[in-house]
């Protein structure tokens, strides 16, 4: 029954997606929507349910198998990928309620829904995925709906916007896939276990090192990292906003799930254990870190003060995940889940703000707390969730991040990418202060109410969920614990190196 | 008292229920009620800490180490054998050190959130003031309660949220808005440190617990220092621990050169002011190097490090305090001055005195802002010490209040502040007599400091004036100025104030001599602290035993001459404040006028925060700025380099090849066709 | 049938279809009327023709004359859709010069 559970994710939104697009603009389609998503976040916590007593759920559907090319339907839900499908499950129906009426009521306005339905069908196929061709279908898949919801309801560049991000990452995949064929050839299959295992004992040290390249560059432009990002603020500040929180929050982790998944079991084991990448890798991390948040600060649409900041935490979070141990992958996955509730929910009400003020200029508004104390109040919440103050999620997966980070780095790259806290907390408080507090000032016409119900509705999920997660995480951590530990087992620093437990000390000097 | 240990949990809970309650009910239904689930939470949480208290003078348990370790539940546990088990538990520590500290922490909150109900009578954020107190009281309880360095940190940066809320609390002020920021951040860049600390501490030792599981043979990190069983290849980063959370201390703490947000944090409601900004979450950072002592106490280059940071940021700030003229301001950089003796008291290897100064301080300096909290509430939100004079007739109870307060902050001999601030200036003496000169100076300026805002605000001829209500008041009749919700609590603090020096008198009186030094020697902290002080030093003094509140030897004597020259030093700093600012003031003026430059200086604080702005901040920001423009024109260039590569090769195919000529066409298709035959048949 | 025709071999038809053949190419390559390419193509067109019911007198079957009848269908068809383009062609510019019309080189 849970086997089949997995399915149903993926089919669920797609049924929506095509009856949403024969329904007609309006309320109905919106509820209809609503309806579709809740119903896929109701079956994936069944599912999650499932995994987290133990259970690893498979589902695979031999009519659909290319025998000649190794591939295969097949579907399965560990520990890691359980919780990135909630997240997006999670998310889209807050995306959808939270989401405009004037979009839905534009001619073509029932498009918008069913896009977002296809998405949130391509983003659990990804993280379901169990074959390596299936998830570059779903991976790919992403796109398409987002690059229309960009092009049709994007802000005034959307064109180049729309055309850069899916450029951009299209031609990131394009390596993605030669290396997958590549490595399929080896294995003679493209499931993942099998392409995990050819990576292991079939492929040798220089084909590892340009299959790892490949899986590599596709993955840290879909995340994104220096100096792969440019895409990244130009997108999430045209998008429409149910597409940037889509993007920002769930999409991004595809970037940082592929590493996991791909990129470090099948090219970065011990045979592939490549310094020289692995040193890029991390100077490129501690690059965006700083790079990001400085940026950051010096930005006046809030949205592309969103874009910056999560280069910069997510920075760190490749970085976690390439100090590959079972504690500082632990922290990464924990991270992205951080990361991807407390910037959902920070979008989510620089939105509110928006839709009411009709700017994200910080210059051109300030003083907003004496006129909507709950939507402050929240927003003071999620961003210190974002800044990872303790007992809200950022802090658990930030935390053990770092501490990931210093014990396989040591001490000097912990410190560079420890900057990050300081630099989120200048940014972060720089958009409270310049919009929350000081003397009330917003642009002609603006009608500046508190929050409705329906908007509560949408954030409180997100800040129940940042406090749970912040107060209790080590359920979560150990449901994914076993899953991460098999991934930081196949990856051995060479036997050669010193005893400790780090590996780049002399290259990174103490 | 078994009650306490077994629902230890209560302590912090109970305040964040009140806040939760303040919070989401009083917007609509507590409204000026608000603070009712305060007093609750807080009181109950106070009561408990003082039955806690008294129960653990009453206890003495033969190995000497009194604690009660509580588990309340695993919070984070992550990572596996080769890493090491990462593991948080939220649980409390109850030892000697916590029980003073949650008492201090409960009991002066309490009078506080008492104080307030009169002071923030009619504002529009009532509740909200008040559900940030409570937040603030549970973070600040988890911080001095935690068994290991994540809770800790957790209420570390919980109390840095509370105070940036507080401090922004008039939002509406753009001052109250950079202070509140300034205040977060200036917080977080100690934090930065402090978290790096933990994390090298986690790296180097395996576990952030302070004491481990102490029957099951689990040790925490401190005794893994005292026993120097670092994880192998990790001992060459074992002396830089203490020099991170040094610098997360020097930020909580406000010591050179990250004092600067605490007095423009004085933009916050007053009781805040005297809540966080003075008893409390201030004295973080000297309760972590406390906690924290053997690991640091091992480490002679941070203790001297310690010992000129805060000398030197006692005087700094004593020196700026003179020329100040805003009530809030003085009291302000007297705070930053006096936590810079504490921080002397720990780097002479002297946590009792520390800790004893942290408690009297508490109290006088608590008892001090409030009194001006009374002032601003009579003169309408005025401040400015020179628009006012000879308040005596309006504020009498006041006025005798902040007397109290004055005294004992200058150290006025046998009020609490002269015990306290006496016994680090001893421990000092016998380190380093540069150290001792410093202090004594200091308590000199500290002495004429006080006096010259009490002798201008409450004696000469009378100046009373009519503010603004900058505060935010609206005028509710100040017919009484002195309602007994703020004059109680006022009066209990001054009590305190007085008589707080009965806890660590040097000889017996009543109570045995060093009553707290004995009590906290129990403390598993300063117990592994002193084990490590007699590892590392080849020479344990009479004054690192008392300091640790171990016995001194037999042949110690109490000695006379230090406690005459530090009231000495008070008595003269009060003198000369009494004839520049009382007897004959314009000589105060033109002393000032002859100083000219010095004086200058002084006023505009050194200019720090000018340095800061163009030192950091502005450069900081010019290069966020530049690298935008990078971001944009350069590695986005870069980018569109990469896809101009097809863009351009397309075009020269196009211009080359699709030319748009029928004949062309038909001539490649003929050249192709010869090729494909040429291939095919030769 | 004559006695000359029965003479002829399969080369000499071969020789008469290449002919045809080049002379089209090089028409086609050369000129730059539209109407004259035209009929250069349709010269090409009909030296592949005669291949065909070469090809198919010399095996003695029939498949090849059948489809030069196919082929003189099309080419009927074509000419007459080639013609009516060209027509508008003309409309449009006035010329029949192949260099004037290059809207669509990309």
């Amino acid at each position: 029954m849970a086997n089949n559970a997995l399915i149903l994710l993926i089919a669920f939104p797609i049924v929506g997606t095509i009856v949403a697009g024969l329904m007609k603009p309006g309320a109905m389609v919106r509820s209809w929507t609503l309806i579709v998503s809740a119903v896929t976040f109701v079956a994936s916590v069944i599912v999650a349910c499932s995994v987290l007593s133990g259970n690893t759920l498979e589902w695979s559907h031999d009519r659909f198998n290319l025998e000649t090319i190794g591939f295969g339907v097949k579907l399965a839900a560990d520990g890691i990928s359980i919780w990135l499908v909630l997240l997006t499950t999670l998310i889209t129906p807050l995306v959808v309620l939270s989401v405009s009426k004037d979009i839905g009521e534009q001619p073509n306005g029932h498009w918008y829904y069913a896009w977002i339905l296809l998405l949130m069908a391509a983003l659990n196929g990804t993280f379901l995925a169990a074959d390596g061709l299936l998830f570059y279908f779903f991976f790919e898949l992403t796109l398409i709906p987002t690059l229309l919801m960009i092009g049709i309801w994007g802000g005034p560049e959307r064109r180049e916007a729309a055309g850069k991000f899916f450029i951009y990452t299209f031609a990131g995949s394009v390596f993605l896939l030669i290396s997958l064929i590549y490595v399929a050839a080896q294995a003679g299959s493209f499931e993942i276990a099998k392409l995990v295992e050819a990576g292991q004992y079939k492929l040798s040290a220089t084909e590892l090192c340009w299959v790892g390249a490949g899986l590599l560059v596709g993955f840290l432009i879909k995340t994104p990292v220096f100096p792969l990002h440019t895409w990244q603020p130009l997108a999430y500040a045209e998008s429409p906003n149910g597409a940037t929180v889509l993007m920002a929050s769930v999409m991004s982790k595809l970037g940082t799930y592929g590493l996991i998944r791909l990129t470090i079991p099948i090219a970065f084991t011990t045979a592939g254990h490549n310094q020289t990448v692995l040193c890029i890798v991390a100077v490129l991390c501690l690059i965006s870190i700083v790079y990001g948040g400085l940026i950051a600060w010096v930005q006046k649409d809030m949205v592309r003060l969103m874009a910056y900041s999560s280069l910069s935490h997510l920075g760190l979070c490749v970085l976690a995940i390439f100090a590959t141990s079972t504690l500082s992958l632990q922290g990464a996955v924990m991270y992205m889940l951080a990361h991807g509730l407390s910037t959902a929910a920070i979008l989510l009400v620089i939105d509110m703000i928006a839709r009411r003020t009709g700017t994200r200029n910080i210059d051109e508004i300030s003083g907003l707390f004496a006129k909507m104390p709950v939507l402050s109040t929240l927003l003071v919440l999620f961003v210190m969730a974002s800044i990872g103050l303790p007992i809200t999620s950022g802090f658990v997966g930030e935390f053990l991040s770092l501490q990931g980070v210093m014990n396989h780095y040591g001490l000097g790259v912990t410190v560079i990418a420890a900057t990050g806290m300081v630099l989120g907390a200048i940014y972060m408080l720089h958009m409270i202060a310049k919009v929350g507090f000081g003397p009330l000032k917003a642009p002609e016409g603006a009608e500046l109410k508190d929050i409705c119900g329906r908007e509560i509705g949408a954030l409180l999920p997100l800040a129940t969920a940042v406090l749970v997660v912040g107060i209790t995480p080590t359920p979560i951590l150990d449901s994914f614990k076993n899953d991460v530990a098999t991934i930081a087992a196949e990856w051995k620093p060479k036997a050669d190196t010193n005893a400790g437990p780090k590996s780049e000390s002399d290259f990174f000097g103490q | 008292m078994q009650f306490v240990i077994d629902h230890s949990y209560l302590i912090p809970l109970l305040p964040l229920l009140g806040a939760l309650a303040a919070g989401l009910l009083g917007a609509k239904w507590l409204k000026q009620n608000s603070h009712w689930p305060i007093w609750l939470g807080v009181g109950a949480s106070a009561v408990m800490a003082i039955v806690l208290l008294v129960g653990m003078l009453g206890q003495h348990p033969e190995n000497g180490i009194l604690a009660h370790p509580s588990h309340w539940f695993s919070w984070i546990v992550a990572g596996d054998a080769e890493t090491g088990v990462f593991s948080a538990s939220a649980g409390a520590f109850l030892d000697p050190l916590t029980a003073v500290m949650l008492t201090v922490v409960c009991g002066i909150g309490f009078l506080i959130t008492v104080f307030a109900k009169g002071y923030m009578h009619g504002e529009a954020g009532y509740f909200r003031f008040f559900a940030y107190l409570g937040l603030f009281i549970f973070a600040m309880t988890m911080l001095v309660m935690g068994d290991n360095l994540i809770v800790l940190y957790l209420g570390w940066e919980g109390v840095g949220l509370c105070s940036y809320l507080l401090i922004g609390y008039y939002y509406d002020k753009p001052a109250a808005r950079e202070a509140a920021k300034k205040a977060f951040i200036v917080n977080r860049i100690g934090d930065l440190g402090f978290a790096i600390g933990i994390l090298l501490t986690f790296y180097c030792f395996g576990t952030v617990s302070f004491f481990g599981d102490m029957t099951a043979g689990n040790p925490g990190f401190l005794q893994k220092v005292v026993d120097g069983a670092a994880n192998p290849g990790t001992e060459h980063l074992i002396w830089t621990i203490p020099f991170f959370l040094m610098i997360g201390a020097f930020g909580k703490s406000a010591q050179f050169p990250l004092y600067v947000w605490l007095p423009d944090a004085m933009e916050g409601p007053t009781p805040v002011s005297a809540l966080i900004h003075a008893a409390t979450m201030v004295t973080a950072g000297v309760y972590m190097i406390v906690r924290l002592s053997a690991l640091f106490v091992g480490n002679e280059a941070a203790m001297v490090t310690i010992a000129i940071v805060g000398a030197f940021t006692a005087l700094w700030a004593g020196l700026i305090a003179l020329r100040q003229t805003d009530l809030k301001k003085v009291f302000a950089y007297s705070t930053v001055s006096q936590l810079g003796f504490m921080f002397v008291g720990v780097a002479v290897l002297s946590p009792v005195a520390a800790v004893f100064h942290l408690v009297t301080h508490a109290f006088f300096k608590a008892l001090l802002f409030l009194s001006s909290g009374v002032v601003m509430h009579a003169t309408g939100g005025e401040l400015d010490m020179r628009k006012m004079s000879g308040m005596k007739k309006v504020l009498p109870k006041t006025r005798i209040l902040m007397l109290i307060g004055c005294l004992a902050l200058a150290g006025f001999p046998l009020l609490s502040g002269f015990w306290s601030k006496d016994e680090i200036i001893h421990a000092a003496s016998t380190k380093s007599t540069l150290l001792d000169l410093v202090l004594l100076g200091t308590a000199v300026l500290t002495a004429y400091y006080t006096f010259r805002l009490y002798f201008r605000v409450f004696e000469g001829p009378e100046v009373v004036p009519h503010g603004d209500h900058g505060h935010g008041h609206d005028d509710h009749g100040h017919h009484n100025h002195e309602p007994a919700t703020m004059i109680l609590p006022l009066a209990i603090l001054a009590i305190g104030a007085l008589f707080a020096g009965i806890i660590n008198l040097p000889f017996a009186a009543g109570v045995r001599e060093h009553a707290l030094g004995h009590f906290l020697s129990q403390s598993p902290s300063l117990v592994l602290g002193f084990k490590q002080v007699t590892n590392t030093y080849a020479e344990v003094t009479d004054s690192d035993r008392i300091g640790f509140g171990q016995e001194p030897s037999p042949e110690h004597h109490l000695g006379v001459t230090g406690f005459l020259i530090g009231g000495g030093a008070a008595i003269l700093g009060i003198a000369i404040a009494y004839f520049l600012h009382l007897q004959n003031r314009r000589k105060a003026d033109e002393l000032a006028g002859k100083l000219g430059f010095v004086a200058h200086a002084m006023d505009a604080k050194f200019w720090v925060d000018e340095v800061y702005q163009a030192v950091i901040i502005t450069p900081l920001r010019f290069v966020g700025r530049m690298l935008w423009g990078i971001d944009r024109y350069i590695v986005d260039l870069l980018v569109f380099a990469v896809g101009f590569v097809p863009q351009l090769s397309g075009y020269v195919l196009k211009r080359t090849t699709q030319r748009g000529y029928l004949q062309g066409y038909a001539l490649s298709m003929l050249l192709g066709l010869a090729v494909i035959l040429l291939w095919m048949f030769v | 049938m004559p006695e000359v025709f029965s003479n002829l071999a399969l080369q000499h038809y071969l020789v008469v279809g290449s002919l045809m053949f080049a002379i089209g190419m090089i028409g086609f390559m050369c000129r730059r009327n539209l109407i004259v390419m035209f009929l250069s193509s349709e010269l090409m067109f009909q030296g592949a023709a005669i291949n065909f019911v070469a090809f198919g007198a010399y095996w003695g079957k029939l498949s090849g004359q059948s489809f030069v009848i196919f082929i003189l269908a099309i080419a009927a068809a074509e000419a007459a859709l080639a013609l009516a383009i060209i027509v508008l062609l003309f409309r449009q510019k006035h010329t029949v010069d192949s260099q004037a019309f290059r809207e669509l080189r990309g």
